[in-house]
């Protein structure tokens, strides 16, 4: 088991819990997709993995050990890599310095260069686009980007937080099938889709949020196949599947 | 293309070699003095853009540490004989530290805090060097022993020595800016949150930047004094040398290392000029004006300084059509 969340209960500040008891396991490997209506506290979930936010009871384990409140440098050299909602390139750098970024922290050369040598085999943008300032990417170039920086470290867990939000179709597939290449490549995904259709069909794995607690889980395409998910979550009746 | 880019490796030694002999065919006069003070704003606007330029936090101090060194170097040589060609590089050392010290105190913070401490902090330098009468004569200045030189040549040792403070302010800027160093500062210019949640020292970094910016005022400071042989409160800590640094940073282009550069070999002579051309008894104030409207035409009308703007006006033709061109690729790429 590499992730394990026991009944993490989280919020913000002084506020209500968003979390309500959150159980949750992610195996080596796995490649889990998160749905569920606007509020359901999928984005709390990821940023209380990665340790922007404290959980206020429960237990996160990754690896076996408690990472519950540890700092997000820590974290992200522990191996979780959070690739946050909306744009998050440094727009007025290069697309090659926005990749370096990703291996700021890192001392290691070897492994930086190691780590660079793959994101650009998954991500050939980086190379192609080195000199060109990422603003000026379209928003399917910059997510690439984005993605690409998160994987210079080589991250065991890669948490993604709606990366094809705002994305015209043919601009989200591709983000979606990066995701799966990384997957076969034995990085352990998981993933917020407000595209519930398109999440689903590109996990193995799918949970439903709602009210802070995960409701339902299986395997994505059981899910995308199950009357009730349709009804309430794909936006169709039952019937006209 | 290759053409292009040994041209442009090329040109600045090529321009470094032509001013190395300029003193050999002039070795006085006012050209020779145009070049020194353009050189020396050209140092200091350099080391100011490592500061204002890569890590985005503008200073309104480096009179501040200009006055100092200026200060600094008169009373080591005025006390202990120690000649300001020897110590100016010692007295930029001394402005680092105190730069350093005044990083610690307002770079801990993000904002505007330090626009406005590095503000006063030239005006308490300059009372300070005002009310300190016993060590630095207070309003009536100090007067530097000249140097024993013939009168044709006094330019000379100053010319030389201002090109090689722009010299080390353009390979110490390269180097930053080539480093990762430099490429934290980047960030923080960019997104001070995002830059340090990916790692940079965000605090080190401005407080380092700073130190390594002032610099470059300290030591031009000292050998300045020496070149006028007189400091007093008024010359030193003039506001308009740090005003004249961010306007020749602004308009070449902040952030790239050549835009200081071209900012003040540009700015400099057009402004020396126009004191040089106009009455003496208006040429302060008229200069002073001229500054003004400079600066408000470049905000206007060049916000991205020429270097940047040129980029930006060469790249356009092809740009306006690569979009489609690397669209349709991808959408292939997708199937």
């Amino acid at each position: 088991m590499l992730l394990q969340l026991e009944g993490v209960i989280a919020g913000y500040g002084s506020g209500s819990d968003i979390l309500r008891g959150v159980d949750l396991s992610l195996d080596s490997g796995a490649f889990t997709c998160l749905i569920g209506p606007n509020g359901a506290g999928k984005s709390t979930l990821l940023r209380t993995i990665s340790g922007l936010l404290r959980p206020r009871q429960g237990r996160i384990l990754f690896r076996g050990r408690d990472i519950g409140g540890r700092r997000p440098d820590l974290l992200f050299r522990d191996g979780i890599a959070h690739v946050p909602q909306g744009r998050s390139s440094f727009a007025q750098m290069t697309v090659w310095e926005n990749v370096l970024m990703g291996a700021y922290s890192l001392a290691d050369q070897r492994q930086v260069d190691q780590g660079l040598t793959q994101a650009a085999e998954l991500f050939p943008i980086i190379r192609e686009q080195r000199h060109k300032a990422a603003g000026l990417l379209s928003g399917g170039e910059q997510k690439q980007v984005e993605i690409a920086r998160a994987m210079v470290r080589q991250p065991t867990l890669l948490l993604l937080d709606e990366p094809t939000l705002g994305l015209e179709p043919r601009a989200a597939r591709v983000v979606v099938e990066k995701m799966r290449m990384l997957n076969q490549l034995g990085t352990t995904l998981l993933l917020v889709e407000q595209n519930a259709r398109m999440g689903l069909s590109a996990a193995k794995w799918g949970c439903i949020m709602e009210l802070g607690t995960i409701k339902l889980q299986g395997m994505g395409d059981q899910l995308l196949n199950d009357p009730q998910v349709k009804r309430l979550y794909l936006g169709q009746a039952a019937e006209s599947a | 293309m290759r053409i292009d880019r040994r041209w442009r490796r090329g040109w600045p030694w090529a321009g470094l070699v032509l001013f190395l002999l300029v003193p050999l065919v002039q070795p006085e006069g006012f050209y020779l003095d145009l070049l020194m003070f353009t050189f020396m704003y050209a140092a200091m606007s350099v080391g100011w853009d490592i500061m204002g330029g890569y890590a985005g936090y503008v200073s309104l101090g480096h009179v501040g540490f200009f006055g100092l060194g200026s200060y600094a170097a008169a009373l080591l040589l005025v006390h202990l004989g120690l000649p300001v060609f020897l110590t100016a590089p010692l007295v930029g050392v001394m402005a680092s530290i105190l730069g350093a010290g005044l990083g610690f105190i307002s770079l801990r913070t993000r904002g505007p805090a330090f626009v406005i401490v590095t503000l006063t902090f030239t005006y308490v330098a300059q009372l300070l060097m005002l009310d300190l009468k016993s060590v630095t004569g207070g309003s009536k200045g100090l007067f530097l022993p000249l140097l024993d030189l013939p009168a044709n040549l006094v330019i000379v040792p100053f010319y030389y020595a201002m090109l090689a403070l722009l010299v080390i302010a353009v390979l110490v800027s390269v180097a930053i800016r080539r480093s990762k160093f430099g490429l934290g500062l980047i960030a923080i210019r960019e997104d001070e949150g995002k830059a340090e949640a990916s790692g940079v020292n965000t605090s080190l970094y401005k407080i380092l930047a700073f130190a390594i910016s002032v610099w470059f005022a300290g030591t031009a400071g000292a050998l300045h004094a020496q070149y006028l042989n007189y400091v007093d409160p008024d010359l030193a800590f003039e506001l308009i040398i740090t005003l004249n640094l961010i306007i020749m940073s602004l308009f070449g282009s902040r952030g790239i290392v050549w835009g200081p550069v071209l900012g003040a070999f540009i700015i400099y002579p057009l402004s020396a000029y126009l004191i040089f051309l106009l009455p003496s008894r208006l040429a302060g104030q008229v200069h002073l004006v001229a500054l003004g409207i400079v600066l408000v035409l470049v905000v206007m009308f060049l916000p991205d300084g020429l270097i940047r703007s040129y980029q930006a006006w060469r790249r356009k033709g092809p740009i306006d059509r690569r979009p489609v061109e690397a669209r349709a690729s991808i959408v292939e790429a997708a199937g």
